[in-house]
């Protein structure tokens, strides 16, 4: 695994946007954040043997299997409480769990790894997983571009289609509504709108709907679109946790069996970081876990709040003392405790492996990098393997 | 050379930087002329603003006035289609319903937390 120094195509911004990569700069947001730095960073790219891609596709494929283990674990143990979930909806989350409905069923495992020790899991990102677009068409295309003769971990806009394909005949309706928000960098709005192409691309209608305009209809108790139509099938980029929560969520129960919603409420289990705990008492020692607990242990960890996005509410602790933090506001729901991994540092710039599965099937990497916490500013890095 | 097919991606990103991006902001249809409470900006807020007004001096609420068939709002979203001035007496405009009426159809129960539109903040993770 290196980091190579490479020179940005000419008009690399034209370029990106035109695969829909609207999001490629971060503009300068404080004094100290002198103008625009670029979000896609094709200033350099990561390489990696065809070892290393086996040992990455390894460890995804064995961390799925730990976290389905999990999943049912925490069914069993009724363990529902520890993640934060409202009551009303856990027996919708076990219906699902057996029931196991359409899906996609499609996540990111967030990686430390240095190319010499086994990948260790940070996290797994399973209900709106986003990097996506660059992840599977950018980067392929950059290096289709910059290295024609490399090869590239990446099968994830084939899987994703393919899923689409499969999934297709056991939906409730061939018409999807597909929710995000209404976000001001468009990076919702465009995951979704590549979605939607691939979902057309497999036979599947696709309509857009921002989560505010979904209505209700209390006389035939269902989930409406702006034309006040019933909705059969809805893909939501919306996490769970803000769906069960909203003034909304108690009528998910109501018009559940005339719905399929994608990603199943059982996502709900897995995308929480309250599963890292359950990872290592079930596993304890195992080689792509780091220790988590729910207090803190020991004078090196890392302190997550269980619904976090984007690198918000961390704070690092070294040698008992705060290393670093980011503000938010998350956390209210409690926090987990992970063991301190020192990512690797290349002049600066620390890596975090994304890694993404398609239904049990390891689909490829895409990379970010920032400095000890990977949040909202960090960058995309392209990689290859030779 | 692997192509990639996504004429939505493509033509959502050019709108989007043409900022043709559009949302709707109706809630569900009125049969009766009706009235709101409005704050400065225009956006919906609970009647009590209206009905009782505080102290001395300038108060930042008042009555919006919408005729039947117009579109009443949810909350903290703005008023259109309708006049600060009613164009019938002002006694026969109705109090905006606080929920929909039943068989009706009432939006803004989910995008609450996400920060509504517009916003930097995103849900993808």
């Amino acid at each position: 695994m290196q980091r190579s120094k490479l020179t940005p195509r000419h008009d690399w911004q034209h370029i990106v946007e035109q695969h829909g990569l609207l999001w490629h700069t971060i503009p300068g947001q404080t004094a100290v954040q002198t103008g625009d730095k670029p979000y896609w960073d094709e200033s350099a790219c990561y390489r990696f043997t065809a070892r290393e891609v086996d040992t990455l596709e390894a460890a995804t494929l064995e961390l799925y299997r730990l976290v389905m283990v999990a999943g049912q674990h925490i069914i069993d143990n009724n363990l529902f409480p520890r993640f934060g979930i409202p009551d009303f909806i856990v027996p919708l989350i076990k219906r699902a769990w057996d029931a196991e409905p359409p899906a996609l069923n499609h996540g990111r495992f967030d990686l430390g790894f240095d190319g010499a020790h086994p990948p260790k899991l940070f996290e797994y990102n399973c209900d709106t997983p986003t990097a996506m677009l660059e992840t599977a068409v950018v980067q392929w295309e950059w290096m289709e571009a910059v290295f024609p003769k490399a090869d590239q971990f990446n099968s994830l806009h084939d899987k994703l289609l393919a899923k689409w394909q499969n999934i297709g005949p056991y939906l409730k309706s061939r018409g999807i509504h597909f929710t995000h928000m209404n976000d001001h960098a468009g990076e919702d709005t465009i995951t979704v709108s590549y979605l939607r192409d691939l979902a057309e691309q497999a036979g599947i209608n696709s309509t857009a709907i921002f989560a505010k305009d979904i209505g209700w209809n209390a006389t035939t108790r269902r989930f409406v679109d702006l034309d006040s139509q019933p909705i059969d099938v809805l893909f939501h980029l919306y996490p769970w946790e803000w769906l069960v929560n909203e003034e909304f969520g108690p009528r998910i129960v109501d018009s559940y069996d005339a719905m399929d919603w994608i990603e199943p409420v059982w996502k709900m289990m897995l995308s929480n970081k309250a599963i890292l705990p359950v990872l290592w008492e079930l596993f304890p020692g195992h080689p792509n876990l780091l220790p988590c607990y729910n207090e803190p242990r020991g004078s090196g960890y890392v302190k997550k709040p269980l619904l976090s996005r984007e690198g918000a509410n961390i704070t690092i602790v070294k040698d008992g003392k705060t290393l670093a933090g980011t503000e938010g506001d998350y956390g209210h729901e409690g926090f987990v405790y992970q063991e301190l991994f020192d990512l690797p540092d290349y002049d600066g710039n620390r890596p975090v492996l994304g890694s993404w599965i398609v239904d049990g099937d390891p689909a490829g990497m895409g990379i970010r990098e920032d400095g000890l916490i990977t949040g909202n500013t960090a960058r995309f890095v392209p990689h290859i393997f030779e | 050379m692997k192509k990639f097919n996504l004429p939505l991606t493509t033509a959502i990103s050019a709108a989007i930087l043409a900022s043709a991006g559009c949302s709707s902001d109706k809630e569900w249809q009125i049969n009766n002329d009706t009235r709101l409470c409005v704050d400065q900006s225009g956006n919906r807020v609970t009647e009590d603003k209206c009905n009782n007004p505080g102290g001395f001096g300038f108060w930042p609420y008042r009555w919006y006035y919408i005729s039947r068939g117009g579109y009443v709002p949810y909350y903290n979203y703005p008023a259109t289609g309708g006049s600060y001035t009613p164009s019938a007496p002002a006694s026969s405009y109705l109090p905006a319903p606080v929920a929909a009426p039943e068989g009706a159809i009432t939006r803004g129960g989910f995008g609450s937390i996400g920060g509504g539109d517009g916003g930097d903040a995103a849900a993808g993770e």
